[in-house]
């Protein structure tokens, strides 16, 4: 178990669930299908805690998370290394939780890349990782 | 962050959920950015309408906010939309395309907006100083660097919910240290608005993060500022030039900083550049001019030289205008110009329209952001060739050989 240090941009609850990982930065348009909830290269998201270094792309990305809020497809929270107007303003309109990892990228990546798959928001202050 | 009393209640809901949503984006992306308060904006621009952008999720996302009874409080402009009042050689969009389009517009309009351009600097010259709220990345250094306004490169949604709150966050060029020059870019003198543009791009990848101080360009009519500064943007994420002789107070925003770096442009790097892209026709070729959108002296300029020479009926090529609304022309004008293969259209952008799906395999534009985001948005390669060369094709006839 290890215990990775984050900051509340989008207050939410406590939780647990699976970890959704992306590798690379996504680009939520053109990635993402809003219907299943799989964006490319990560697998299926509704649910989990989705844990990505950055976001790139179209700035219209942000309503890509709205469509998947509305499809009842969202994560549960996005911990994301790098933070930038057009996530946060995604996570906001759409109401999920959304962390900055304070901890370096790799660290996470190393822990998950192990085959780690299980994480918890703790306070808003840690991704507890199994 | 601080809030005014009525900016808390804003945050509180007494203004409507969609006010209370929109000053929560736009005070969560602020704080991520270490401003402080927000501040009043004179003027949103809203980038991120065209139905091929957005898709559906745009679509959905506009219209809750309308249904919600957002309302704009500051005087809004959006970006031009796709191009679904178009027509190529006969060829329109499929309905589907057209409604879903013209919902965004209409909610838009419904929420204020007063025209669609990516131009608002024609349709409310901003102030020197003025606080602004823009996305759309040529109108954003145009503010800037031309007007010596102050507005960060803002996204389109953000700029959306700027828009219903009236306000920005105190961040970015909105404050005088971030506004200082950090290179020096020297541009040897160049022959038309091609040119000049072409230097815009290049300088932008020579310095994709900092703000240019550049030389040369003080002499250049108004156009070809306006294609330079939307080249620039096209491959720099900078949101101002300081231009010599062009930005207000240019002089003590050079005193004010120190320059790390300096560039000159050559002639033969810019000819260089102009040459792996240049091509006088292509099969099924659009020729546009009109990227950024003309002015309406611009339009005028280019329909009295077309109609002043002998007319002659071109069946061969399409050229489009592309310009903002209000441009008074007879439908009588627009019949003369029809004759000679030339359309005008306003409040529509065809880089952020699938044009592959009216049945057009190639772009021939004089401007360089069209030329680096048409293979990219609209799906079909785009190649160059300067204003003069087009006109007189289209106005003479001549044949366009490759």
């Amino acid at each position: 178990m290890i215990r990775l240090r984050i900051r509340a941009i989008v207050e939410g609850a406590d939780c647990c669930s699976d970890v959704a990982f992306s590798e690379k930065p996504v680009s939520f348009l053109g990635d993402t299908d809003v219907r299943s909830g799989v964006i490319k290269g990560v697998g299926e998201v509704s649910g989990k805690i989705l844990l990505l270094p950055a976001s790139v792309g179209s700035t219209v990305g942000s309503y890509v998370l709205y469509a998947l809020s509305k499809n009842g497809k969202a994560p549960l929270a996005i911990v994301t290394s790098s933070i930038d107007p057009i996530i946060v303003t995604g996570a906001v309109i759409s109401n999920i939780p959304l962390y900055q990892l304070l901890e370096p990228w790799n660290k996470a990546k190393n822990i998950l890349m192990n085959g780690s798959r299980r994480g918890c928001i703790i306070k808003g202050e840690y991704l507890v990782i199994d | 962050m601080y809030l005014t009393k009525e900016e808390e209640a804003m945050f509180n809901g007494e203004f409507g959920e969609a006010t209370e949503l929109a000053i929560k984006v736009v005070v969560k992306v602020g704080e991520v950015l270490g401003a402080t308060r927000l501040i009043d904006v004179a003027h949103a621009h809203i980038s991120g309408i065209s139905y091929f952008n957005i898709l559906d999720y745009g679509v959905r996302f506009i219209e809750d906010l309308e249904h919600k009874g957002a309302c704009f409080r500051t005087f809004t402009t959006a970006n031009p939309y796709a191009a679904i009042n178009a027509d190529f050689n006969g060829k329109f969009f499929s309905n589907e395309v057209i409604n879903k389009q013209m919902r965004v517009v209409n909610a838009l309009k419904n929420m204020g907006a007063k025209a669609f351009t990516c131009a608002p600097y024609y349709i409310r010259t901003p102030r020197e100083g003025e606080h602004l709220a823009w996305a759309e990345s040529n109108a954003v250094l145009y503010a800037n660097s031309v007007c010596g306004a102050r507005t960060n490169r803002e996204g389109g949604p953000l700029s959306l919910m700027e828009a219903i709150i009236g306000k920005t966050y105190l961040s970015g060029v909105h404050l005088d240290e971030n506004r200082i020059p950090e290179v020096s870019v020297t541009v040897e003198s160049l022959r038309n608005e091609l040119e000049v543009a072409a230097a815009g791009f290049i300088i932008g990848k020579y310095f994709p993060t900092s703000i240019p101080y550049v030389k040369g360009l003080s002499y250049s009519y108004e156009y070809y500022l306006r294609g330079f500064l939307a080249a620039f943007g096209s491959s720099s994420n900078s949101p101002m030039v300081v231009l010599e002789g062009v930005t207000p107070n240019y002089k003590r925003l050079l005193s004010r900083g120190e320059i790390s770096k300096s560039e000159n442009i050559s002639v033969a790097e810019v000819h260089e550049f102009i040459k792996e892209h240049i091509k006088n026709s292509c099969s099924n070729a659009l020729y546009i001019i009109g990227c950024p959108h003309l002015s309406r002296k611009e339009v005028h300029d280019i329909v009295s030289y077309v109609l002043s020479k002998d007319r002659i009926d071109i069946h061969d090529r399409e050229m489009w205008l592309i310009t903002y609304s209000n441009i008074k022309l007879s439908d009588n004008l627009r019949r003369k110009l029809l004759k000679h293969g030339i359309k005008i259209y306003e409040n529509i952008c065809p880089v952020v329209t699938r044009l592959s799906m009216i049945g057009v395999s190639c772009v021939i534009t004089d401007s360089v952001k069209a030329l680096h985001y048409i293979p990219k948005l609209a799906g079909v390669p785009a190649f160059l060739l300067n204003r003069e060369s087009m006109i007189r094709a289209f106005t003479r006839g001549d044949p366009l050989v490759d």
